[in-house]
Parts: C-alpha cells; structure tokens; sequence
C-alpha cells in the first residue's frame, strides 16, 4: 500500500471516530468557551487593559484547547490495543505519523475556528484588516505543536497517566509559538505595519518545519516495545 | 558444469534461538520454533509461562533480546511486506469502540491496501457469524460478538500465517464450534495457524503439533493424535 494512501486511511478512521464520538472536539471546545467566559467575566475593565488581555487569552486558550485534543490522538489506540492494529499492518511508521498529524490538525483547527469568533464575541475586539492574518499565525503555530505533540502523544500513551504526561511534556514547546504568537497579535490589534510581524511568522515556519522533521524522525522509536 | 546455488529455503515462521528479558526477567528462553504451511502449532503451559509473549516475538510485536524471527525469510519488524501475511489476535480485540464491526473491519481491510475493503470486510464477518449490517457500535457489544469480530478482523485480509491468543476466550459453545470448524477449514486452504489456549478438549479436534511451553522453555513436544487424557497424565505438571 501506497504511504499516501495508509496515511489518508489512518487520518479518516481518526476522523470518523471522532465524528462518531464527539470526545476530542467537545472537550476541547467546552475548556475553551470557558476559559473564554473565565477571563471576560474576572476582568476589572478599569484595571486591566483589552488590549494587553485579549492576544494572551486568545493564544493561552487556543494552546491548551489544543493539549486537550491531542490527548485523544493515541488513547483511542491504547483502548482494546488497537496500536497492534496498526503496526502490524503493511505501512511505515511515517505513515502512522503522518496520518495521526493530519487528523489532529483538523481536530484543533476546529477547535480554533470555533474558538476565534467567540474570543471577538467575548473580547469585542474588531479584528478588521488583522483576522487573516491572526489566522495564519494560528495555523502555523498549530502546525508546529501538533507535530511535535503527536510524536509525545504517542511516546507517553504507553506510561502511566498519560494524561498528564503529555500536557507537562508538551508545554515547554508550546511556549515559544504561544510568545511569538503573543506579540505579533498585539502588534496587529494595535495596527502596528505588518512588516513587525514578518519576522514572526518567519520564526514560526522554521519552528513548524524543524519540529515536523525532527518529530518525523523519532516517531518510530516511540512505537517500538 | 558445477550447479547453481540453492535458494535458501524459508519457513514461513521462523523463530530462531529466540530470547526476550522483562528486566532481569527472561520470560521466553532460546525457543526455536519453525511453522510451515498448512500447520496447526499449538502452544501450551501455565500462566506466566511466556505463550503470549512468544506469540508478540513471533509476529514482531517484540524486539528479540536474542535469536530472530523470521517470515517468509524477512523481518516482520523491518519488511512492511511481510507484515500482510500475518493475522494476529491477542488479549486485545484491537477494534475501535465508537465504530461499528463493519466500519473496523472496513479500516483494517484499507490498511492492507485490498481492492475491496467493504466486500474482504462482509466476508471476514460472515466467516465467524456476525451479521456486517448491524449498525452497532463495538462499545455496545457483547464479550463474545466483540471476540467474534476481533477473530474477524485478524482474517480480513486472508494471511497466511494467524496467530490467535486464546481465540475462544468468552465464545459460547456453538460459536466455538464454528471456530474450530473454522480453523480446520484454514488448515486445509495451507494457512497455518499458531494457537495459545488452555482450551485444549476443543482444540485437541484439530490435527496440530503441540508445544509445552514452560519457564519461557519448549519443555515438551507432541501431536494431538495422542489421546488428550494420556497427554494430559503425562504433562499435567507442565500445563497447569
């Protein structure tokens, strides 16, 4: 079997268990509505400015959101030892890797598209000029800690409380994207020139490239016993 | 005019001088084990006596501390391959809970890049009588039905070598007899079928070799056309 093939076979199954579930999605939209509700409501407006808030909220929430996806990502294949499945069958490794990385991009790109029009509705920020650009930022900031977190996904699957294993790994390498993230939205809120965000978004296509190629490579010892 | 070389000759399982440590734990011992075409292997001995773990070493599942295994001459952890000629099934059903039997199946067939996952998928069902339409999750099925689609699932794509670890585990007595119907029938198609049971009175119908395994050790070697009550006052020390 083709790897492009296997790997649109193991991205669709996840789809549609997730589909047929709702686990992911759900739990991941709910923290976000909340953590959302959280920060508007315990806000003092005279003391704490929208401005310097909002970018915070919206990359904080958008991150953690995404940590509670991708949770899922390998526990679904923990459960009845389904894994066996899947490393018996005809495939490389890379296409196990490739198709889980596919479906949890879907599943926190989701999540944020969700996410992003109930942070305008919660924050009231008028994101004119700047929404496509907030969403590339997502996306390639998406893009790299979904890499590197479906390879911890599948190395902590195995150990004892994974689920906690994985947030604690997984947030060191959140942080540099969740930053970058950070200041460039500020800057586009504050309708600073986009050339303050280049640099940004530069830094975030080296980080996605980095981690998915290094992630790539260390993924098949994650599934070795 | 000297001849040519002979092509090595592979077996279809090969379980060369094979040993696997849990720590400082050796749980399967130098076992060497070789499974032509058309055999029935089947493994006995007490609990924690290492059948499983062979079993996982035997299709790859496990990296071998020493010795190989080999299929059809290849690694199964290194040739992709080689991996579709093996159908394995153990303590785990390896189903999806939130799909249905079919739509597992339907997956399982798509992995081993069939022509036709649904068709392999209804077939492999209907091998072990599980109505393929029943639009029910596998979360909402019975212990049986579930070790029944589990069965399934190893067959889908027709291997040549099944390796099943405790396949009755949970069946009633007419779904075991369609099993073992089953496996004879497999037998006689030149499939060769590696079983870990304790369930030996039902097994002992099938025309097997049989393997004592104890201490992660072959202690003993025999065939099923010995009487089942001699074999077991011969061995009852090994196996229980």
């Amino acid at each position: 079997m083709s790897p492009f093939r296997a790997t649109l076979a193991i991205a669709a199954k996840d789809i549609r268990v997730e589909l047929a579930s709702r686990t992911a999605i759900a739990t991941a939209v709910t923290f976000a509505v909340l953590v959302l509700v959280i920060f508007n409501f315990a806000r003092d407006p005279a003391e704490v400015s929208l401005a310097i808030l909002a970018p915070s909220v919206l990359w904080v929430t958008s991150a953690f959101a995404g940590i509670v996806t991708l949770n899922r990502s390998f526990a679904m294949e923990r459960e009845r030892g389904a894994m066996d499945g899947l490393l018996l069958a005809p495939v490389s490794r890379s296409a196990i890797y490739f198709g889980k990385y596919i479906a949890n991009m879907a599943f926190v790109l989701v999540v944020n598209a969700v996410l992003l029009p109930l942070f305008i509705l919660f924050f009231n920020v008028s994101l004119t000029g700047a929404l496509g650009w907030i969403a590339l930022l997502l996306l390639l900031a998406t893009a790299g800690y979904v890499a590197i977190g479906t390879m911890l996904a599948a190395m902590t699957v195995r150990t004892r409380f994974s689920e906690l294993m994985l947030p604690v790994l997984l947030l060191s390498f959140v942080v540099p994207p969740v930053l970058v993230g950070v200041q460039a939205t500020t800057r586009l809120l504050g309708g600073r020139p986009l050339s303050e965000i280049v640099g940004w978004v530069r830094f975030l296509i080296v980080y996605d490239i980095v981690f998915l190629v290094l992630s790539w490579l260390l993924f098949p010892a994650t599934m070795d016993e | 005019m000297p001849s040519p070389p002979a092509s090595p000759i592979h077996h279809l399982l090969a379980i060369d001088d094979v040993s696997r440590r849990f720590g400082t734990r050796t749980v399967v011992n130098r076992v060497t084990l070789t499974v032509e075409p058309g055999e029935i292997h089947l493994i006995v001995g007490p609990n924690g006596s290492g059948k499983s773990t062979l079993a996982r070493l035997g299709v790859g599942l496990l990296r071998p501390h020493h010795g190989q295994v080999r299929i059809d001459g290849s690694d199964p952890r290194a040739v992709e391959a080689v991996r579709a000629r093996i159908g394995y099934l153990g303590h785990e059903s390896q189903l999806y809970d939130d799909l249905s039997p079919l739509e597992n199946l339907r997956f399982a067939a798509r992995l081993h890049g069939l022509d036709d996952p649904d068709g392999a998928a209804r077939t492999a069902l209907d091998l072990v009588g599980v109505p393929a339409d029943r639009p029910i999750k596998v979360r909402r099925l019975s212990r049986g039905f579930v070790q029944r689609v589990a069965l399934a699932r190893s067959l889908v794509h027709r291997p040549a070598l099944l390796v099943w670890d405790e396949p009755l585990t949970g069946l009633d007595a007419g779904s075991v007899g369609r099993v073992i119907d089953l496996i004879a029938a497999l037998q006689g198609r030149g499939t060769a079928v590696m079983l870990i049971s304790h369930d030996l009175p039902e097994l002992w119908r099938l025309r097997a070799q049989v393997q004592v395994i104890r201490d992660g050790e072959v202690a003993h070697s025999s065939d099923t056309s010995i009487d089942l009550r001699r074999f077991r006052d011969r061995h009852g020390a090994l196996i229980s």
